[in-house]
């Protein structure tokens, strides 16, 4: 039997980069929050700290920083004629746990989406016509406008530093920048991070091109750099240990550098970690939360009343967390209605590698998590899609965050698989590779979903997230296509091999790919086709509040995180100056 | 190659990378290999100070030079000539010396071996909070710990970031001191004055009095 606590204001799930943005806000305006986070309580000290953070394999390899799923999986399946089974060791995503989320493990990509993307169905008929986009794609607009969102990933920004060029202020071009990046109100906090030699070369050979090259957004910093909130931060020393590592320099922005100190000082505020959270109560109308329902580490459930239920979960979690507790009319894809579970999307991700001469020293080992050279000439809509039929795109970049001994020995085709001729191959390459990552869109599609699995339970016996994922033949074509670029710029390199491998079907679970997991909870004007408002609402329980990669309504060209920061502000702006003013619904449905 | 091995390994790795991007040691090239034969020819002016076997002197705070990396060591004369490093004798001193003589020192001091002075007693303050900065940093201040750095122990991680272990307690001290106050400004990222600023006075005492009774590193041939 659940032990009944004190109300509180606001119960925050997840204490992750969203939860403790939200938390600290809603805190600072007076409310008590308490915060629920499943994993450990962690900071940079001791936690982060070397030679220990620095294994290879215990984090790499090992990925000791991610959800533990032998307590708590996903099952996957390609289409809905076959039988999901449970993930059982994280490959192609790696879904993160502990206090400060994935915002740990990160790299620091800190990336804004195009204009085009929040209205991409409107944009995509009135640049290209009605029937352009293949007909098995359920793109929509998210409802929110990109000048909507635009102080809010300022502030985002400005939260963790990000080091960066502006191309476009207030629409004024500026050299150096993305000249197909939205306007931005006024530059990055802190200038690009210095340029590795393999971005150099990717540099060159891209101008030579004709394209755009321009320095990756980091938010692993150029230099000291002191927060909005009184925070301060250091400069990253490329020691190739960012993505899957936590920083111990104190130079990544993660919630731990950026915002826990200040929330965790206020006394309006209550972190209970080890706190698995089974669901969200609803009152016998089903239109009102009462509170949550958790179990504690030693095992004992406690009911958590309160009037306000922010879900500021991983993208999955978010959608389970809504189905576990019946808010939202599940998606069914056979008759194409229902909400919760839709529009799942993935990130498409093909490669490149330019196999250059001896004489030409990359050191790869010297990385930082975003520090490299890219294009976005072929990603989002820059480029006119019209002769190509399909939409989105990739970015392409040099972008090297590591020269890691277990997992980074870049051969070309050809080479035996072990023994000797690969182990000549990885001394011979090792050193003289430029790795392209070529980062695309994905769009949904109606046979793609989230829902419960209807065989497999986690831990405490709930049902595991079912995922049915396949990519769309639109996202392989764009691969095809922006793969051929990314060769071509490695020709245009020197380059005596140049291996491309764009992104091919079916989709595996068991080849890592990355962790933008998007989708499921999907924001909109329309009822019928998202499950929160524009203002992150959940349509049909005003005081739930979902945030996350789950409102994405598509997954853009580029890496998730800034748009999930903008979000953040954008809702907290809502939550605080519309509903804590007058509870309810904020938009009639 | 044990786990920690390899740990300790990568550490070096990441720390050549960050040395490798500072723009002051991409002129460690200038010169020609250093000579070490010519360096201890040279070094005559600097045993005065330095000690006849690179020991430095505790009591003035002149540090240990022996067994400290050659690329460490020209980097630092070059920046007392250059003004990042302030020190009016050492400045006088390093502008007199051509980037040959910075080399061939550099090299004569990082192949020396001396005893450790080791301190008359044990600081118990070093033992615990000094040993702790060093090793895990200070939640609290916002620190992280030196030997993410400069090694496990405080053994150095060559080329660019000195050991620490057995040098001068007020040689240590004194050079954080520089840091919090600018007169000492010579890494590329501003490391080690973001951090120093975040020290108090009796953090500084006792970290530098735990690196004092370290055992210093044997010279790497």
């Amino acid at each position: 039997m659940a032990q009944r606590l004190k109300e509180v204001d606001v119960v925050v799930l997840g204490v992750g980069f969203v939860g403790s943005i939200v938390a600290k806000e809603l805190a600072a305006s007076g409310l008590k929050v308490v915060g629920l986070e499943r994993g450990d309580p962690r900071d940079t000290v001791p936690d982060f700290q070397g030679p220990y953070v620095h294994d290879e394999l215990r984090f790499a390899v090992r990925k000791a920083l991610m959800q533990d799923n032998t307590r708590e999986a996903v099952t996957f399946r390609n289409n809905a004629g076959q039988t999901a089974l449970p993930v059982r060791r994280w490959e192609s995503f790696l879904p993160g746990t502990g206090l400060g989320g994935a915002g740990v493990h990160w790299n620091g990509q800190t990336y804004r989406f195009q204009a085009a993307d929040f209205i991409l169905r409107s944009h995509v008929e009135e640049r290209y016509g009605k029937g352009f986009a293949d007909p098995e794609l359920t793109i929509q607009d998210w409802g929110v406008s990109y000048a909507d969102l635009e102080p809010h990933y300022d502030r985002f920004e400005y939260l963790l530093g990000t080091s960066g060029k502006a191309g476009n202020i207030n629409g004024k071009r500026v050299e150096g920048g993305d000249p197909f990046e939205a306007p931005r109100a006024r530059d990055y906090p802190t200038p690009p991070m210095k340029e590795h030699y393999a971005g150099a070369i990717f540099r060159k050979a891209a101008n030579g091109l004709g394209y755009h090259p321009y320095p990756q957004p980091s938010s692993n910093l150029s230099q000291p750099y002191t927060n909005p909130e009184g925070l301060q931060l250091n400069t990253c020393v490329f020691c190739g240990f960012c993505e899957r590592f936590a920083c111990e320099h104190y130079a990544k922005s993660s919630p731990q550098t950026v915002i826990l100190p200040v929330l965790l000082k206020n006394p309006n505020f209550e972190l209970r970690s080890g706190c698995q959270v089974q669901r969200i109560n609803l009152d016998s109308s089903g239109k009102k939360a009462t509170g949550v329902t958790y179990i504690d580490a030693a095992g004992r459930e406690f009911e958590q009343p309160t009037g306000l239920v922010i879900s500021a979960l991983f993208s999955f979690n978010n959608v389970r967390m809504l189905l576990l507790s019946g808010i939202g009319a599940p998606y069914d894809p056979a008759t194409n209605k229902g909400v919760v579970g839709r529009n799942y999307a993935y990130q498409t991700m093909s490669s490149a590698q330019a196999f250059l001469d001896e004489s030409v020293n990359i050191n790869p080992f010297m990385a930082s998590g975003a520090s490299g050279t890219m294009i976005n000439d072929f990603a989002g809509d820059s480029f006119d899609h019209a002769p190509h039929g399909f939409i989105g795109g990739s970015y392409i970049g040099a972008i090297n965050t590591n020269g890691r001994p277990i997992e980074y020995h870049p051969v070309p085709p050809g080479t035996p698989k072990w023994g000797r001729g690969w182990k000549e191959a990885v001394a011979r390459h090792y050193n003289h590779t430029v790795s392209m990552t070529i980062h695309g869109s994905s769009m949904p599609r109606r046979a793609n979903y989230l829902d419960l699995d209807p065989t497999y339970k986690d831990a405490w016996g709930q049902p595991l997230l079912r995922m049915t994922f396949d990519f769309p033949q639109n996202d392989l074509k764009m691969a095809q296509f922006v793969t051929d670029r990314a060769v071509e710029i490695g020709n245009a390199m020197g380059a005596k091999v140049v291996a491309g491998s764009p992104r091919k079907g079916p989709y595996t679970v068991t080849q890592y790919q990355t962790t933008h997991n998007t989708g499921g909870t999907v924001m909109g004007a329309d009822p019928r086709t998202s499950v929160v408002n524009p203002y992150l609402q959940c349509w049909d329980v005003p005081n739930v509040f979902v945030i996350g990669a789950s409102n994405f309504a598509h997954n853009a060209s580029w890496n998730p995180t800034g748009t999930i920061g903008a979000l953040v502000y954008w809702a907290i702006d809502a939550l605080k100056n519309k509903y804590l003013k007058s509870p309810g619904a904020l938009v009639q449905a | 190659m044990s786990a920690a091995m390899r740990s300790i390994k990568l550490i070096g790795a990441a720390c050549v990378a960050m040395a490798a991007l500072s723009q002051h040691a991409l002129r460690a090239d200038d010169a020609a290999p250093g000579s070490a034969a010519h360096g201890a020819q040279l070094a005559s002016t600097c045993s005065g100070c330095h000690g006849q076997h690179g020991e430095g002197l505790a009591a003035s705070g002149f540090p240990r030079l022996a067994g400290q990396a050659a690329p460490y060591l020209a980097k630092q004369l070059r920046d007392y000539a250059g003004g990042t490093r302030e020190n009016a004798v050492m400045a006088s001193f390093a502008k007199a010396l051509s980037a040959q003589d910075i080399a061939d020192l550099a090299a004569y001091y990082s192949t020396l071996s001396a005893p450790q002075a080791k301190p008359a007693r044990e600081d118990a303050r070093a033992a615990t909070s000094g040993r702790m900065l060093a090793n895990l940093g200070d939640a609290r201040a916002g620190v992280q710990g030196c030997g993410n750095c400069h090694g496990p122990g405080g053994r150095g991680e060559a080329p660019l970031l000195p050991y620490l272990a057995g040098q001068h307690a007020g040689y240590l001290a004194a050079q954080l001191g520089a840091w919090q106050q600018g007169t000492r400004h010579n890494d590329s990222g501003e490391q080690m004055a973001a951090l120093a600023k975040k020290l108090s006075a009796a953090d500084i005492a006792a970290v530098s009095a735990y690196y004092a009774m370290q055992t210093p590193p044997t010279p790497q041939p």
